[in-house]
């Protein structure tokens, strides 16, 4: 079977007011891999989640999921074309408990409307229980089954993106959008968080957009990844060939938003002192 | 003697154990740049230094004397001084407001003394002396910041990460400033992302990663250096 391009995004364009946040991101995500989004602070990954998920809309290019644009649609029709995404920082109401946060996922549930609640209540009651019961299996997917009744306050920041990737998963989306899932997350808890998405990767549960800063982890993590500096992807390939790449280490350590000044500078001599 | 020396410094954030054995030495008049990826520790390591935050194990020496246990104030008096990252002044108060908060704690005829130093050393904010912090540009947002800093006549000048959301232009104007202010006496201690252009003024960097020391070395050697790909880039699997 040929890889199914999931999703292609292609010279996408923001600026807000004098930043151009992102200028011309393009790279192409296929079924059933995980794909990484790096680059330094401040290079657009964020920016292009918030793209992807239409938190922002675009000034130009073209976001095409499953042979569909999805180019300015809003989160929840973004969620319901089958994206769903965790955040940096944890998002989700503490004062519930992990089992009702994960009952805050699905979506269109008969019950919603006041009529349909009063005459169905059989298919209500019948959604709920499986919205329970898949409920309890992604818990269990992600070892937190025994934290149900837990307040989300209570757990620590590891524990956190671990539901997040569950209520995540409540959806059933296609493609997951994982923004730094291991960021803030006690060493022993990140190989956990990292063999559970190679876990959910390769029952075929989804595909994985993921932007993480610890190189260590995209390495192990994505299949490839893409480059991001000053909003332009500069590189794209396995993890392997793109960080050895010396215009990479370069976006890293800032010399590219200098060349100018450099040539500049080379005309007169130096004025330091040593 | 050095003027400052950190020693197998242990310090983080409740169970978030940031720095593992930090050592970090400079010389009088030197200006150092510890550079890193994201979450190495490099602004951690100011704060411990500045007393805001207390390392679990390991001490901070300055000219020979432990100063491990004084408070950030007793620190200010021991003549070293700070700049936050983001933040760094107060919007709504002028230019000469900023300042005076700079030097609230000396006397009046000495603070006014110093405002007016500070204003001739910074023609910019001389012109725009009478303005709100908010209408300055992030250039001259950051000069104030490190001018207030001034204002208790610091020996020890700590800086995180002076070009953080400046546009590339005004980046260098800001360490054109860094290395004046260097030229004055004072040394400096500098972190930042913008690793080049740092290096590039500074005397000698370190690189941190995972809180740990990774290099050291004179600034222009640093980025030659193989072990820096690895800090930012991670270590390439072996035998592939």
């Amino acid at each position: 079977m040929a890889p199914e391009t999931l999703l292609t995004v292609d010279s996408l364009h923001k600026r807000f007011g004098g930043v151009q946040a992102v200028a011309g991101a393009s790279f192409e995500v296929t079924r059933g891999e995980i794909y990484g989004l790096i680059g330094p602070n401040g290079s657009g990954k964020t920016t292009v989640f918030n793209l992807l998920t239409g938190f922002l809309s675009p000034d130009s290019g073209s976001i095409v999921f499953k042979d569909r644009s999805i180019r300015g649609l809003r989160p929840h029709e973004v969620a319901r074309a089958g994206i769903c995404r965790t955040f940096q920082a944890s998002l989700n109401p503490v004062e519930m408990t992990v089992m009702e946060n994960m009952l805050l996922a699905p979506q269109g549930q008969t019950g919603e409307g006041i009529l349909r609640a009063a005459w169905q209540r059989a298919r209500v009651r019948e959604e709920e229980k499986a919205n329970l019961e898949r409920a309890r299996e992604l818990l269990g997917l992600v070892r937190m089954e025994h934290m149900s009744d837990e307040l989300v306050r209570s757990l620590s920041g590891g524990q956190r993106k671990l539901l997040s990737l569950a209520q995540a998963l409540m959806a059933g989306p296609e493609l997951i959008l994982l923004d730094e899932p291991v960021a803030g997350v006690n060493p022993r808890l990140i190989d956990d968080i990292v063999d559970l998405v190679l876990r959910l990767r390769d029952e075929g549960r989804a595909t994985f957009l993921v932007v993480e800063h610890n190189m260590g982890v995209v390495r192990r993590l994505c299949d490839r990844i893409s480059v991001l500096d000053a909003g332009d992807t500069i590189a794209s390939g396995t993890p392997e060939e793109t960080l050895a790449r010396e215009d990479v280490l370069r976006a890293y350590l800032g010399a590219h938003r200098h060349e100018g000044r450099r040539r500049a500078a080379k005309a007169e001599p130096a004025g330091e002192e040593n | 003697m050095a003027l400052l020396e950190v020693e197998d410094c242990h310090a983080g954030y409740g169970e978030a154990q940031i720095l593992h054995g930090v050592e970090l030495r400079v010389e009088r008049q030197e200006i150092v740049t510890i550079i890193g990826p994201n979450g190495a520790g490099k602004s951690t390591l100011l704060k411990v230094v500045m007393g805001f935050l207390a390392p679990t194990r390991g001490r901070v020496v300055l000219d020979g004397r432990d100063i491990t246990g004084l408070r950030t104030d007793q620190r200010v008096a021991e003549r070293i001084a700070y700049v936050p990252q983001l933040d760094n002044v107060f919007p709504n108060l002028t230019v000469v407001e900023n300042l005076r908060m700079g030097g609230y704690a000396l006397p009046r005829p000495e603070v006014k003394r110093r405002i007016e130093a500070q204003l001739e050393h910074f023609p910019r904010l001389a012109e725009r002396r009478g303005q709100r912090a908010k209408t300055l540009s992030g250039g001259e947002r950051q000069m104030l910041a490190m001018a207030r800093a001034l204002m208790t006549d610091p020996e020890l000048l700590l800086l995180d990460e002076p070009s953080a959301a400046l546009a590339p232009a005004l980046v260098q104007q800001v360490f054109d400033t860094i290395a004046d202010i260097n030229r004055q006496g004072r040394t400096i201690v500098i972190v930042e992302q913008d690793v080049q252009i740092a290096l590039e003024s500074s005397d000698r960097g370190y690189v941190l990663a995972d809180g740990r020391n990774v290099l050291d070395d004179r600034a222009d050697r640093i980025l030659e250096d193989e072990t820096v790909r690895e800090a930012y880039l991670g270590a390439a699997v072996q035998g592939s």
